[in-house]
């Protein structure tokens, strides 16, 4: 794979070209046993999406937040999408507490995942510290028609929580609130 | 200027869309947050369950109102200068609102029963 990547990367330098594929998506493992295994961190009510995206870490890097390290080596972050339950007005129904209702099977999941030294190999302009990004079809294989570029993209200016938008945020909200 | 003039029949646009919530919303009252110089303002709300929250692009970017704080975490992408995004508050707590989009655009909310 390392060196598919660099010899891929050399080609690109020569032609000019973008690469086809930055990061190296095949270095996260798929946990297929994650909604049971896995610690779930909430579900983000998406309303511009109209979908339901729930979070879940893996139970080591959950563990360690209380050593003060919110996100460790070995992090393992999985967003899952399904739609939200649409009323007859095709909005999403809202159940007591105002939150969305599943409306269906998970259709996309993305994950970022990180190890010491997988940074090296993601171009300096794109690299979100150690971390690499996938995104999966519902049957854990890899989709390779999801481009990966805009997930460093978009994660990237989130340096100071660890280039996450829920991840380093609830596990600093946990260890503030003693749990 | 141009902005007013659209935001009014926007709003229209969504109350009547509501539906069922609208009904719930009702009950309480409407807080305005305005998001402008990429700030939220006020950056700090006291609110009661059945209000209802009005964020309000009136600046000229993008925002992407989103809240990380589990239990209430909600997500409204690329919410575009002069479109508000409404959002029924029916659990009481406290949590954190963030930008997408930019790092240091944050408020607290805070809803009591
Ligand atoms: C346009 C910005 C944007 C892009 C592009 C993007 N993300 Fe995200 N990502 C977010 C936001 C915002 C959240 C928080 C949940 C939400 O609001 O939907 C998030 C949450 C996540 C999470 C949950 C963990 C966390 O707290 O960060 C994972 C995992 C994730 N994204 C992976 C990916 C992958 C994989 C891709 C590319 C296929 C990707 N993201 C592309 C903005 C983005
Ligand atoms: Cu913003």
């Amino acid at each position: 794979m390392r060196m598919h990547r660099m010899a891929l990367a050399a080609g690109a330098l020569v032609l000019g070209l973008a690469l086809p594929t930055l990061a190296g998506p095949e270095r996260i493992v798929f946990p297929k046993d994650y909604a049971s295994a896995y610690v779930p961190l909430g579900a983000v009510d998406r309303y511009d999406s109209k979908m339901i995206r729930s979070v879940f870490i893996n139970p080591e890097a959950y563990k360690s937040y209380q050593a003060g390290k919110p996100l460790p080596d070995g992090t393992v972050l999985v967003l899952e999408q399904r739609p939200a339950k649409l009323g007859a007005d095709g909005q999403p129904e809202l159940d007591a507490q105002g939150r969305f209702q599943p409306g269906g099977a998970p259709g996309f999941i993305g994950m970022q995942a990180k190890k010491a030294g997988w940074g090296a190999d993601v171009p300096a302009a794109l690299r979100n510290g150690d971390w690499e990004y996938a995104a999966f079809k519902p049957d854990g294989t890899l989709n390779p028609a999801v481009k990966l570029e805009p997930c460093f993209g978009c994660h990237q200016p989130r340096g100071a929580e660890d280039h996450t938008f829920i991840g380093w945020r609830v596990m600093n909200d946990l260890r503030a609130a003693g749990k | 200027m141009t902005m007013k003039l659209w935001t009014a029949p926007r709003l229209a646009a969504l109350g009547l869309s509501l539906g069922a919530g609208a009904a719930l919303a009702a009950a309480g009252n409407e807080i305005k947050v305005s998001m402008v110089g990429s700030t939220y303002a006020p950056g700090e709300v006291k609110a009661k369950v059945g209000d209802t929250l009005v964020f309000s692009n009136d600046d000229f970017t993008t925002h992407w109102v989103y809240v990380p704080t589990q239990g209430y975490q909600v997500s409204r992408a690329e919410l575009k200068e002069g479109e508000t995004f409404k959002l029924s508050l029916r659990r009481a707590g406290s949590f954190r609102v963030a930008c997408g989009l930019h790092e240091n655009m944050v408020m607290t909310v805070t809803v009591a029963n």
